[in-house]
């Protein structure tokens, strides 16, 4: 054999440099002699399919190997694999935390930006620009892990409508203000406490789901249409949030609420206090002051549809002045209080 | 003695991380609401319990354990660092820095961080409080560690998995069962390549079986030394 003479190595699918060295040589230090063989090639090279590698004819660094994998017909092709972890310059906005038995994923989302997702797995990063129409993306996750799976959400953006109703999590966390019109998460099992995070919030769906807490719900003030037909809140929990919302309407949206659950008590005005201001007892009354207080809807009406009847704001006429001439009270006497109609002393 | 080696969730593939607890302790934290005279815009105010031990060697000290759970607050954090004594007394650390007991809590680089940003740092909520001039850096306060034990279990799943070719280090090791897939023990070479991978290995099996229903090959092996 002459020596320098140079051999033709085609590569097949699913090879790096590691399994051409290997086949070649008997081992992977042969990968210096394809370097050296190779000029255009480097450590970073990405082999495909049908490349043409040349290498020293002759020059073998593990005889045997090279003799037992010729023997029973094998071709290294180890590949190269995605392996977590994935890195990027950009802000993390959101992560998702889904069981371990989840096998894929599904957003429904439009908007301005582009969001880069890492899906918790052994794929690469998702770039997903995003336009006026919601892009839907589904993705089946590639590895078994045994522990819960996080899926992130890089990137700047804003979201007009997001659907995340596809995607089975065990928590949800904003890491900053993200800027989301119309949210809907039906079927959605983990708290709410990210939602103070929301920003321009004003369309939320919550059906067919189990809440625990609302608490974080009282924070989103822009919000003009909460739905949560069929889900399923403990009426203690129903009314404290009716009534935060009553005591902390301060910058607050009339909204309709669509619940299927009934809040206690009455529909009626409530008690007043020896200061003339509300006392609520009840969800229902909370309801009421929504309903009637003439400020709090001047924009547009607080709109409420509870198990198929429907509260909508309504204007208290105010009584007719009396014809009659009021009989001239007595100089030493007080004159009685007179209530305001609605109190906003409710209102912190 | 047994063959021992990092351990690896064989059926995942994955590598057994252990935190180390030893010698730790972790302080209760508490978030506060609206403090009056303090600017509540900005920053979100919390308590953190400490030892009476930790007050006592408080100059000297530089880091703290604290547990804080995910809040969607995005303000910046400011501490105080609450002593209960043994007495029952309460009272709380001085900032060296401005003679007040707040601590603002930054990123390990000293730059700003909100409370809603934590769990970009440890997304369980486990922080490690580094005393820098008047602030706190904070970092992940978990310690990774990788645990070493009894290997024979991984060991089998490892060689069974392995092609020849695939391992670069030993690249003709592997019984390569994905190639057996649906096979038998009969006519397929599975037996002999089985005893060959595991006797080069130093294991022996005692008894081999394939439930042809569920494809499930299951082994009964013993270390040759062990």
């Amino acid at each position: 054999m002459l020596p320098n003479a140079m051999g033709k190595y085609t590569v097949i699918t699913g090879q790096n440099l590691y399994d051409v060295a290997l086949g070649i040589y008997g081992s992977i230090e042969g990968i210096t002699d394809l370097l050296i063989s190779n000029p255009q090639l480097s450590m970073a090279t990405r082999l495909r399919a049908g490349d043409i590698l040349d290498y020293s004819d002759g020059y073998l660094i593990d005889t045997e190997t090279v003799a037992i994998l010729h023997r029973d017909g094998i071709t290294p092709s180890g590949g190269e694999r995605h392996v977590y972890f994935k890195e990027t310059s950009l802000a993390c906005r959101a992560e998702f935390h889904l069981p371990a038995a989840a096998t894929s994923a599904q957003f429904s989302l439009s908007g301005e930006g582009e969001i880069q997702i890492d899906w918790g797995d052994n794929s690469a990063l998702q770039n997903l620009p995003l336009g006026p129409q919601p892009s839907t993306l589904t993705h089946t996750f590639d590895n078994v892990i045994p522990h819960s799976r996080v899926v992130r959400l890089y990137g700047d953006f804003s979201l007009r409508e997001a659907d995340f109703t596809g995607i089975i999590t065990e928590s949800l966390r904003l890491f900053m203000p993200l800027h989301v019109e119309e949210l809907t998460l039906d079927g959605f099992h983990a708290p709410l406490s990210f939602l103070p995070l929301t920003e321009g919030l004003y369309a939320l769906r919550l059906r067919n789901t189990k809440i625990e807490n609302l608490a974080p719900l009282v924070e989103c003030r822009s919000l003009m249409l909460l739905d949560m037909e069929g889900t399923d809140i403990p009426q203690q929990i129903l009314d404290e949030w009716l009534i935060a919302l009553v005591k902390k309407h301060y910058g607050r949206r009339a909204c309709h609420i669509m619940l299927t659950v009934r809040p206690s008590g009455v529909y009626r005005e409530p008690e007043r206090d020896d200061d003339l201001n509300y006392t609520l007892t009840s969800g229902m009354e909370a309801v009421w002051l929504l309903t009637h207080e003439e400020a709090w809807n001047e924009g547009a009406p607080w709109h409420f549809s509870i198990c198929g009847e429907e509260y909508v704001y309504e204007a208290i006429p105010r009584p007719e002045p009396n014809s009659d001439p009021e009989p001239e009270l007595e100089p030493e006497l007080e004159p009685e209080p007179i209530p305001p109609w609605h109190s906003g002393g409710m209102n912190d | 003695m047994p063959r021992q080696d990092i351990l690896i969730e064989a059926d995942y593939g994955e590598l057994v991380t252990a935190d180390n607890l030893t010698g730790r302790t972790v302080c209760d934290f508490t978030l506060l609401g609206r403090i009056d005279g303090m600017d509540n815009e900005k920053y979100a105010y919390g308590e953190i319990t400490v030892s009476e031990h930790f007050g006592a060697r408080f100059p000297e000290a530089d880091s703290l354990h604290v547990r804080i759970p995910y809040t969607a607050f995005y303000r910046e954090l400011k501490v105080r660092l609450r002593v209960m004594t043994s007495g029952g007394d309460t009272h709380y650390l001085v900032n060296p820095a401005d003679n007040t007991s707040w601590f603002v809590i930054r990123d390990r680089n000293g730059a700003q961080i909100r409370l809603s940003e934590y769990g970009t740092v440890d997304a369980e909520g486990r922080f490690l409080l580094v005393r820098c001039g008047g602030d706190l850096l904070l970092f992940g306060g978990t310690d990774i560690d990788l645990p070493i034990g009894a290997a024979l279990r991984q060991n089998e799943v490892f060689l069974l998995k392995a092609s020849p070719g695939s391992l670069y280090q030993h690249p003709t090791t592997g019984v390569g069962l994905i190639d057996f897939l649906h096979g038998n023990f009969e006519n397929t070479g599975l037996a002999v390549r089985l005893q060959r991978e595991f006797e080069n290995d130093k294991m022996v099996i005692n008894n081999a079986y394939m439930n042809s229903e569920t494809g499930e090959l299951l082994l009964d092996v013993t270390e040759r030394d062990g």
